[in-house]
């Protein structure tokens, strides 16, 4: 088969390709692609990513139970390359409970100790980061515990750093 | 959960393509390039490989068509009853049209 169509077929979703990949490039056999066939290949995985039709019949034949978003969650979830189920148990959901509440208890009392030893912008950093970052550091103990280290790192670590900037920003403003 | 239509036109832009897969197989069950190289002779349409595969995914979604076991790297679909029962009412419905159609050409 040609690299060309092997390239092509890194359009579609994974999930689509587990399906229908080998039957496709079987299809498409080994001569050079057709310059509709190219329009047809590039509109067609425009289709599977976007199609919540086509969505529903993949994960129907897989017997996915994650629960899927629309079309930009998707997207988004192909960017950070979440591909994996998300399902948490009720323990996961127990232990990102525990992290949210006591990480912004503690991180609210430093916030606070910190002022008292007279350094107020970083007190006020640090209450002002309390609730947010415990919401996004909880996350990776459910929503984010099954991703791969890539996603965990851009999703959960890239979220902590722009509230950090934010945060930093606001007291120093 | 969007129940699904239970009619060829709720495809959409592929209700087309899906109906030319389902005449296709109502001969018996056939592989992608099989599909495209009879549809061509029925209608003189060359699927293009992207809007085949859209058509096929939708139909096995709504079990209106089913894969046999891979025949090498290529899978045959057969058409499902439930799939015969939506070509027959689609080709129905045609037929209405055609008649009318014929009528009114019958009059000009």
């Amino acid at each position: 088969m040609s690299k060309g169509a092997r390239r092509l077929l890194a359009l579609y979703p994974r999930g689509w390709r587990d399906r229908y990949g080998d039957e496709f490039l079987a299809l498409l056999g080994d001569e050079p692609l057709r310059v509709n066939q190219i329009i047809s290949i590039v509109s067609g995985a425009i289709d599977a990513r976007f199609s919540s039709d086509i969505r529903a019949s993949i994960n129907q034949q897989h017997g996915a139970l994650a629960p899927q978003g629309g079309s930009s969650v998707t997207l988004l979830k192909h960017l950070c390359a979440l591909d994996r189920k998300s399902a948490f148990t009720i323990r996961d959901g127990w232990i990102g409970a525990g992290v949210m509440v006591g990480l912004s208890v503690v991180m609210a009392f430093g916030g606070a100790f910190l002022r008292r030893q007279g350094f107020d912008e970083a007190g006020e950093f640090l209450k002002g980061l309390a609730f947010p970052a415990s919401l996004v550091a909880s996350n990776h103990f459910m929503f984010m515990r099954r991703q791969s280290r890539k996603a965990q790192l851009v999703i959960t670590g890239g979220t902590l750093a722009i509230l950090s900037a934010t945060a930093w920003l606001a007291v120093l403003i | 959960m969007k129940k699904r239509d239970d009619s060829l036109a709720d495809l959409g832009r592929f209700s087309e393509p899906a109906l030319l897969i389902l005449i296709s197989l109502a001969e018996g069950p056939k592989h992608g390039y099989a599909m495209t190289q009879d549809i061509a002779v029925v209608s003189g349409q060359r699927l293009g490989p992207g809007t085949l595969y859209g058509a096929i995914a939708r139909l096995e979604g709504r079990k209106w068509i089913e894969p046999l076991p891979a025949d090498d790297r290529r899978r045959p679909y057969k058409l499902t009853a439930a799939g015969q029962r939506v070509l027959r009412q689609r080709l129905e419905s045609l037929r209405a049209v055609t008649r009318a159609a014929q009528s009114r050409l019958a009059n000009v």
